[in-house]
């Protein structure tokens, strides 16, 4: 949400969720359809009857914006949303998109007393909206978004590949990056020396070895010098090289802070 | 009386859990999604929930993480049930607080019942409240019960297990004319049907994987899990949705029409120990496929050098190969011409592992027997189909 330019609270359940409304004029509510203590369409229903008796913190101009999570992309539930008051839904794992998609549409007013906007970056002059939200929140997947701050590796690739298992994943992470330096070395010289096949070679194999295990980040750069090896030319092959090789330190640096965490999760 | 509460959406598994529990002596209540779940868990809880993780639909450990969240329901035992090719989702049922996880095809309808008897016995001696945190059920899997509850199921216990073959056998045109129509559905799709027609087909796998490994039909059994969990990972991520995947996926739905003909497969064995052959100078890469063939259950000897390969392919036969393209030295067509000569692999099927931009145009002009491709990067579910698929049709001994 926070790619979105929006802020937000957490809360656990639905009865949370009444108790936040009263204290806090949300814009929007993200609530997540499977819920402990009062589920996300008794919660929905409830709030909808605050809203209609003008329950003390639900007296507002405008009714809560309300969007379902919901774990099933079923048809049948959308329906089910709707008819117990919900303005929309996503589908769980939740697509930045989709919810980009229905955080814009449910957007505030601009005469609303609670002025604000979801895409900060299209309306200026207007502050972020403030969406409060039900856990378990289901975050935005790290290889699905498509703004620039994510994760610079996909640790759920990464953990896929090693099984789960650590002393695997130190392995894959120091076979990897040992390749990574030897390649972008060898890289640098075949720019420098101009051997465009070489350097079409080379991006593609650690393309290949990143992609494998989740190290994301570096990727773009490195189909970039792949596409100007592969048609011979290097203009801007300098420019690519130096993205490449700055994602690699971030991918390094990221990879050496959760190494500790590897060492945490030790029983699995 | 006891009373289990079984989740599970196809009708048939539904049918043969409920008469199976009920000629046991237990109560049954079965709800066909998660929803219906929730209200009757809400309304009276059962002594036991019997949860299918794979279910389409409906996130598995999202209800168990419910249960586990209600005061009434915080120390209710849940059995779930997984296939052997969904690693991660039975690590996620474990730490929400499952206290037994079971394998589909290992697991008749007599061993099931065996183990309801063994959770409901443990969990009553266990006083209520938080001492029995889902967490330490889940750690130390109860002891010691086992050989107790076990004989419980009578005698005759295999005389249903052999209608539920027959009767499996029987309905199997129908279930294959079924999944045809769904996969010929999902091919026609655009992206607004795609999804839909995904779950379609995923819900008709499930109901044939359950039945199968029910009936032990053993090879059904085997890929109908491991593509039900590649329908499952597809449906959640329909971004790995591509011209690979779906290859992938209709050859497996292929081969069942065959498999299904196929002079019985020895009942209680699955695949023969097959030996798979990775060969790629790339270490991750090599590392992945290995990973993935380790996680379908299946051995691996992997190779960096192509040369290397063919020498060793010489003396040695191989079940199945799985081939990088670009290697320097010998590239891997070079590679497989070569090894399709050798007195030891003649015949053994060649998977190229190749980058997606190049799939379907590297698909489509080779298109030769024996030969096949996957992906990259490697999806570790379609890979793990992949495998059984090409191991499976030359088990059966059918040259498609």
């Amino acid at each position: 949400m926070e790619q979105l330019g929006c802020t937000g609270d957490v809360v656990a359940n639905g009865l949370e969720v009444l108790e936040a409304l009263q204290r806090v004029p949300y814009d929007i509510v993200l609530l997540d359809c499977l819920m402990p203590e009062m589920d996300g369409y008794e919660a929905t229903v409830k709030i909808r009857e605050c809203e209609r008796r003008r329950a003390p913190g639900f007296d507002r101009k405008q009714p809560v914006r309300i969007i379902a999570m919901t774990a099933k992309a079923m048809q049948g539930d959308s329906e089910k949303c709707l008819a117990a008051g919900m303005d929309d839904y996503v589908s769980k794992p939740v697509q930045i998109a989709d919810l980009r998609r229905a955080l814009q549409q449910w957007q505030p007013a601009d005469d609303d007393a609670s002025d604000t906007s979801v895409d900060a970056n299209e309306s200026p002059g207007s502050g972020p909206a403030r969406v409060g939200s039900a856990s378990p929140l289901a975050v935005p997947n790290g290889n699905v978004g498509d703004t620039p701050p994510k994760p610079p590796v996909d640790l759920e690739r990464l953990n896929e590949v090693t099984a789960g298992n650590p002393e695997k994943a130190r392995r894959i992470i120091g076979t990897y990056l040992k390749q990574a330096d030897e390649i972008i070395r060898s890289l640098d010289q075949a720019i420098q020396g101009g051997a465009a096949n070489d350097v079409r070679n080379l991006a593609h194999k650690l393309g290949g070895a990143s992609s494998a295990c989740g190290m994301v980040a570096v990727l773009p750069p490195l189909a970039q010098l792949e596409r100007l090896g592969e048609a011979g030319r290097l203009n801007g092959a300098t420019e690519a090289y130096a993205e490449a090789s700055q994602q690699l330190e971030r991918v390094r640096q990221f990879l050496n802070s959760q190494l500790g965490n590897l060492q945490a999760a030790r029983r699995f | 009386m006891k009373k289990i509460l079984i989740i599970e959406d196809d009708a048939v598994m539904a049918d043969i859990y409920r008469d199976r529990f009920q000629s046991e002596g237990f109560e049954t209540e079965v709800a066909r999604d998660g929803d219906a779940a929730i209200l009757k868990l809400k309304g009276s809880p059962p002594d036991l929930v019997m949860l299918d993780l794979m279910l389409p639909g409906v996130n598995g450990v999202e209800v168990l993480k419910f249960i586990r969240a209600q005061e009434a329901t915080r120390t209710l035992p849940v059995i779930v049930l997984s296939n052997a090719y969904a690693s991660g989702v039975v690590q996620a049922a474990w730490k929400a607080g499952a206290n037994k996880c079971l394998t589909k095809s290992a697991c008749g309808p007599k061993q099931l019942v065996g183990e309801v008897r063994d959770v409901l016995a443990s969990t009553s001696t266990t006083p209520p409240g938080p001492v029995a945190t889902p967490a330490t059920a889940a750690a130390s899997p109860p002891a010691g019960n086992a050989p107790a509850a076990a004989p419980s199921s009578g005698t005759n216990a295999d005389t249903p297990a052999t209608d539920l073959r027959g009767d499996t056998t029987s309905k199997m045109p129908e279930r294959l004319a079924e999944l045809r129509r769904l996969l010929h559905n999902l091919g026609k799709s655009d992206d607004t049907t795609r999804l839909p027609a995904l779950l379609e087909l995923y819900r008709s796998v499930h109901g044939l994987a359950g039945s199968a490994s029910l009936a032990g039909l053993t090879h059904i059994a085997q890929i109908s899990c491991a593509l039900e969990a590649l329908l499952k990972e597809l449906h959640a991520r329909p971004q790995k949705i591509n011209p690979s995947s779906l290859r992938t996926v209709a050859q497996a739905i292929d081969l069942l029409t065959p498999l299904s003909r196929c002079p019985d497969a020895p009942q209680d064995e699955t695949l023969r120990a097959p030996l798979i052959l990775v060969v790629d100078d790339e270490p991750i890469s090599r590392e992945t496929t290995c990973s993935a063939v380790e996680q379908a259950h299946l051995r691996a000897i992997s190779l960096d050098d192509p040369a290397l390969a063919l020498k060793l392919l010489e003396e040695n036969h191989f079940d199945l190969i799985f081939l990088d393209v670009q290697m320097p030295g010998l590239n891997g067509f070079d590679v497989c011409k070569k090894l399709h000569t050798t007195a030891a692999n003649p015949n053994t099927p060649v998977v190229f592992v190749t980058s997606l931009n190049d799939f379907e145009t590297r698909a489509r002009s080779t298109l030769s027997g024996g030969i096949d491709f996957i992906g990259k990067p490697v999806l570790l579910i379609e890979l793990a189909v992949k495998a059984l698929t090409h191991l499976l049709r030359a088990q059966c001994k059918l040259a498609v």
